[in-house]
């Protein structure tokens, strides 16, 4: 989905490592469209066309439990995951299965620095393609 | 595409600071072991191609259907 609208003042935030498989693509803002909570937008402001949407994966996954490394938190800027928000990147697989999300690799934010990191979750059996509720 | 070929327990380099081990060889399956300095990150390529699909975009309609549903609707 196309956002319009400008991206509010401060309200970047940087992927220091990227995302896998969006290149170079750093700076991002997450927009919070109306009608669509919880789902959010992670707008990039590199490439207009580039956007995912994200759920928090509280809203997917109710026992969802983050864990991160020290190399990770340290990307992000903080000391324990409790300061950061974690969302599951949601998909529509191209071979027409139903809408799914992405638990094993999260979008952690730190909101309080502006600092994103996609962290893999490879102590979990979390799925690449979480089924969605009907 | 380098092509190299390698017995379980052998090792190869990419750059200085990356070896990756093949571990072992059953039913079709490798495993390898990747040694990497902390700031590589290592991921299974089908999370690039996730990710690279995800990003193509959704229409306001798919999203408001999904968010019902996130929602309980």
């Amino acid at each position: 989905m196309r956002i319009e609208e400008p991206a509010p003042a401060g309200s970047v935030i940087e992927f220091p490592k990227g995302l896998p498989g969006l290149g170079e693509l750093t700076r991002f803002v997450l927009l919070e469209p109306d009608g669509l909570g919880p789902i959010v937008l992670l707008q990039s402001l590199d490439d207009e066309h580039v956007s995912l949407a994200l759920a928090p994966t509280a809203s997917v996954h109710p026992e969802y439990e983050l864990r991160l490394g020290p190399a990770e938190l340290d990307v992000l800027g903080a000391e324990a995951v409790d300061e950061l928000a974690s969302f599951a990147v949601l998909t529509l697989p191209g071979d027409g299965s139903p809408a799914a999300c992405n638990l094993a690799a999260p979008v952690v934010l730190n909101p309080a620095k502006r600092l994103g990191a996609q962290v893999l979750q490879t102590w979990s059996t979390y799925p690449t393609l979480h089924r969605l509720p009907e | 595409m380098l092509v190299l070929s390698r017995q379980v327990g052998e090792a190869f380099r990419v750059g200085d600071d990356v070896e990756i081990r093949i571990l072992g060889v059953s039913a079709g399956v490798v495993k390898v072991g990747v040694e990497a300095p902390r700031e590589v990150i290592v991921y299974r390529s089908e999370l690039a191609d996730m990710n690279r699909e995800a990003a193509k975009g959704w229409t306001r309609p798919e999203l408001e259907q999904l968010a019902g549903r996130l929602r309980g609707e």
